[in-house]
């Protein structure tokens, strides 16, 4: 107790040393929490509220439809097979129609979660077979929807699309088990592999050839304990990378902090000497500096935690994007709860064991005697070697954060082969509103005519998928009339459904040939357009204008080519041309038994007036149908989402990570200066100029930092290495990254080296003799 | 003493230092010449200027008042620069607390003021050896002055002070820091190198030491209160 509140003295005592230290540490520990909280709430977290969540496992490689859920359901590989889809539909909110998670569930889904109905039931198996809709509703939902109301149950609301959506072969379904008592996921695993293809055989469409792809199909076992998540897998690396990346600020931060226990271990020596002198033990000693050392943790901890709660915040913002907010629970668990003891205790032991232990190794004859003979000596190493390790971690933040800044910069500057200025992409839900068949066509096919008689509106067209699709898309082997394909030859063609005047709309370049026109309907000749890459793998240097081909890969080439467009961005900024071909909307009417088509306009500028309009125009062809907008070029900056956190977060931690180096470069060299004041007016008396003894300690200054550099380059080729995967348009050597990371330590050394330096040329050479 | 023959001319030299509305007298006055070759020591109580006196002397310091010729040039208001060259080129200093820089090895010590003149590698190589030579440490030219004793550290600082051929060496408690027989030892090393022809000024509390210069002055309240030459006493 009496260790706690010297400590806490000690801290009050030095306001502007404690302000530095917890600010820096506040920094490294918030950042560090931050980061842990997400990936704790992405990729660790349990399913709340579910029994043994470790029970579960989930089956790889895609979607499977109802057929294989129950083929594999009657191998019986699980305890309980569950299947489900999830979907926004539009559900009745307080009299008005909302777009709403809507989980199309098996009867036994709650069972093989262990899960019960606060209030009424859960489905059961029996609502598998029964023809009434049943609904469980979650409680947010509950909450949101009939104000937590205990009448609900019994009542019915409207959902939206439901009569389309329930069918089940509509449905491409997630699988997942719960393993049996005492099974293991790797013995689930064996028995699901013996069983896969009969389940295949089981859930073939009748006339399926032994050869096709259908039964080449594998799948494979995943823990599911912690639920199902698309951004899993699109955010997991990012996030370990970016928390190595903040594990390195709170090393910088830690030598910081260090560096500043040092300087004042050396102030305190006395101090020291005095206490051991008076009998305490080196242990009692060092016991009472880590005290101080877990002291400030704490402290900097509770600042953390606060920078912790914002940075989430804005973390999260980052993954989020208009049309898809993240939803996280980000409340602090165990798991957050022991990471951030941990971090603060480690944190205290990293930069206070090694002054601790610098303090208390005194030789007490001479720390009592005020004389120093000889200046310099070894005292300042480690705080040199400290700052040697802080710029070698420096330099790897700042070359990963160049790396993912200038690759970022890179993919800003693809080029797409499609303007998005003013261009708004409108997502009409018309399936569930119950629009099908020729209802949806007609559907669409007068709203684009409204839309397209808007003032302001230059064009507007339709396109099955956007421009970059983000995963979104369809492909298949093709055959072209002509073209004998090689054995095992790549022909994937990937496809898209677009309405006259879609590539004016979008700007992609029409380059040989027509674009569609209302002609091209269903009965009239088949046509399509393709693109550059499909034009050149299939027909080189001849025109394709006027060559059939057969979208099924069969020999049935009764799609004839009329044109040509540009090659423009299909899935993603980071993909290389994809072969692709468009066919007219209108010539695939069976298409719109279950897919909307997205509506895209161009207009002189994109206002919030063009989409009241455009909503307004839905409103009146039918109400029930809901809408989303987005501008097609938040569209394509939402597609770098994980670019873009990383280029910002590892940038942000870059230049924090420079400002620490800078304040500890401030803070060893003036240390040094004051500390080496009488050599320094020693060497003035001895005839030095004061430029020498400036250039002297720049000198020394830039010798730590070169020397950090060199061995910062080396981790941060390693570094690089790792990361070249989350790369794009650069090498993990690019020399604009490595350079500028130079650069900037540079800079950081010359403005944090040139005070002490101005400091050591105005020393008096008297002050050589006073340090007699 | 003929006018060529005069290497320090101090006149009517004061010293004011400005504390917090105290103002202290330190030097009032000071009349001294000192000539090329001649040995002289400074004596007095504790706080009589002894040590002010010598930074004067040695351009470490500016006096309040008075004019001061060095080797013929006066140089009481000159600036940082051409105090730096001055005190590099004219002026070898041996400190009580020897004051060598302990990163460096003997060699680099003596080393020191030669590269601040820009002498180059060669030139630097062969005056640090002699001086070496000359004070017995040549052996030890590689070892760091935490390696060395009291005495041996300021033999390796009258090295220093010597290597620069300077015109007057400034000797502030040469043997404050030392036993007595490495006090006696330096003390004959000064009295053999003004034999060989150098100018000396030593600051010294202790009579026994004082006896060793040609020349005694003596300081009290800032002020030369006696000046006695050593063969008068004999």
């Amino acid at each position: 107790m009496n260790d706690l509140k010297f400590a806490f003295r000690q801290l009050v005592k030095n306001p502007g040393f404690t302000a530095v230290a917890v600010l820096t540490l506040g920094l490294g520990i918030g950042a560090n929490t931050a980061l842990f909280s997400l990936i704790n709430a992405m990729l660790m977290r349990p399913l709340p509220g579910v029994v043994e969540p470790e029970g579960l496992v989930r089956l790889t490689h895609g979607s499977f439809s109802y057929a294989k859920f129950e083929a594999l359901k009657a191998q019986q590989v699980f305890a309980q097979t569950v299947a489900f889809d999830l979907d926004r539909l539009p559900a009745e909110v307080n009299g008005a129609l909302q777009s709403s998670r809507v989980m199309l569930v098996s009867g036994d889904y709650f069972h093989a979660l262990g899960v019960n109905a606060r209030l009424g039931r859960t489905i059961t198996p029996q609502d598998d077979q029964a023809q009434a809709l049943v609904a469980v509703l979650s409680h947010s939902f509950w909450t949101h929807a009939f104000a937590a109301d205990p009448g609900v149950i019994g009542r019915s609301f409207r959902v939206s699309g439901l009569a389309v959506t329930t069918q089940r072969s509509a449905h491409w379904l997630q699988l997942m088990g719960r393993l049996a008592p005492g099974q293991t996921l790797e013995q689930a695993n064996a028995r699901l592999q013996v069983v896969w293809p009969q389940v295949l055989a089981a859930a073939a469409p009748p006339d399926t050839p032994a050869a096709s792809d259908f039964f080449r199909q594998t799948t494979d076992l995943q823990p599911a304990g912690n639920g199902f998540s698309n951004l899993r897998g699109e955010f997991a690396s990012p996030l370990f990378v970016l928390m190595c990346l903040v594990g390195l600020v709170l090393l910088v931060a830690c030598a910081n902090v260090a560096n500043l226990l040092l300087a004042r271990g050396a102030a305190r020596q006395r101090e020291f000497a005095v206490r051991l002198a008076s009998g305490a033990s080196r242990r009692r000693l060092m016991r009472q500096l880590l005290t101080e050392s877990v002291l400030l943790s704490v402290i900097a901890a509770f600042a953390g935690v606060l920078f912790s709660a914002w940075s989430t915040r804005v973390l999260v913002g980052f993954i989020s994007s208009e049309t898809g907010p993240v939803v996280l629970d980000l409340r602090p668990d165990w798991r957050v709860l022991v990471f951030s003891i941990g971090v603060i205790f480690i944190t205290a032991l990293m930069f206070g064991l090694a002054p601790a232990l610098r303090a208390t190794r005194i030789d007490l004859a001479s720390s009592l005697k005020e004389r120093s003979r000889t200046f310099g000596g070894r005292e300042g190493r480690l705080r040199k070697a400290l700052l040697v390790s802080q710029v070698a971690m420096a330099m790897v933040l700042a070359v990963g954060a160049g790396l993912f800044m200038n690759s970022f910069r890179h993919l800003l500057q693809v080029n797409t082969g499609f303007d998005s200025t003013n261009v708004l992409l409108v997502r009409a839900d018309a399936i569930s509103a119950g629009h099908r068949g020729p209802r949806a066509a007609q559907f669409f096919t007068e709203l684009l005519d409204r839309v397209n008689s808007l003032p302001g509106v230059q064009s507007a067209a339709m396109s099955w998928a956007p421009p970059v699709s983000r995963g979104f898309g369809n492909n298949g082997n093709i055959s072209v009339e002509g073209h004998s394909p090689a054995p095992g030859e790549d022909r994937i063609v990937w496809s898209n459904f677009v309405s006259p005047g879609y590539f004016g709309t979008i700007g992609q370049t029409l380059l040989a040939g027509r674009d569609f026109t209302t002609g091209d309907r269903q009965g009239a000749p088949g046509v399509a357009i393709i693109n550059q890459s499909m034009a050149r793998y299939f027909f080189g240097d001849e025109s394709p204008v006027g060559r059939k081909f057969d979208p099924g890969g069969g020999n049935n080439y009764q799609c004839e080519i009329i044109g040509v467009v540009r090659d423009a961005t299909h899935f993603s900024l980071k993909e290389s041309p994809q072969r692709v071909f468009y066919l007219p909307y209108a010539q695939g009417a069976d298409f719109f038994q279950g897919e909307n088509m997205i509506l895209v306009l161009r207009s002189a500028a994109t206002t919030s007036s063009t989409v009241k309009q455009v909503r307004e125009v839905v409103a009146q062809i039918d109400r029930d149908v809901l809408v989303e907008t987005e501008t097609l070029k938040a569209h394509v900056d939402g597609s770098l989402a994980r670019e873009h956190l990383l280029a910002m977060l590892s940038g942000f931690l870059g230049m924090l990570s420079l400002l620490l180096v800078a304040i500890g470069l401030y803070g060893v060299m003036a240390y040094s200066v004051t500390r080496r004041t009488g050599e320094i007016g020693l060497r003035m008396a001895l005839g030095a100029q004061p430029v020498t003894v400036l250039a002297m300690v720049l000198r020394e200054g830039f010798m730590l930092v070169v020397t950090g550099t060199v061995i910062g380059a080396v981790a941060a080729c390693a570094f690089s290495h790792v990361i070249s995967t989350l790369l794009f348009g650069i090498t993990a050597r690019d020399s604009v990254s490595f350079g500028g990371a130079v650069v900037a330590l540079t800079l950081a050394a010359v403005i944090a080296t040139i005070l002490p330096a101005r400091r050591a040329a105005k020393v008096e050479p008297m002050e050589a003799l006073r340090y007699e | 003493m003929t006018k060529d023959n005069s290497l320090i001319k101090l006149e009517s030299i004061k010293k004011v230092f400005y504390t917090d509305e105290v103002e202290t007298h330190a030097l009032s006055g000071i009349h001294l010449d000192i000539r090329k070759g001649e040995y002289v020591s400074i004596a007095g109580p504790s706080g009589c200027g002894k040590s002010t006196l010598l930074s004067i002397l040695g351009l470490l310091d500016s006096p309040t008042e008075g004019s001061y010729t060095l080797n013929g040039q006066p140089v009481a208001n000159l600036d940082h620069s051409q105090r730096a060259r001055i005190r590099n080129r004219e002026v070898g200093f041996i400190f009580q607390s020897f004051n060598l820089i302990g990163d460096l090895t003997v060699f680099e010590n003596v080393e020191l003021p030669l590269t601040y003149r820009g002498m180059n590698s060669a030139d630097r190589k062969q005056r640090v050896t002699e001086a070496l030579e000359r004070v017995g440490m040549a052996h030890r030219m590689k070892h760091y002055p935490s390696q060395l004793s009291g005495g041996q550290q300021q033999r390796v600082a009258v090295a220093r002070a010597l290597g620069g051929k300077p015109a007057i060496l400034l000797a502030d408690e040469p043997t404050g820091n030392l036993d007595s027989k490495n006090g006696e030892a330096v003390m004959e090393l000064l009295r053999e190198l003004h034999r060989e022809g150098a100018t000396i000024c030593m600051v010294t509390h202790d009579p026994r030491f004082a006896r060793h210069a040609e020349r005694n002055v003596h300081l009290f309240d800032g002020r030369i209160v006696e000046e006695s030459v050593e063969g008068d006493e004999r």
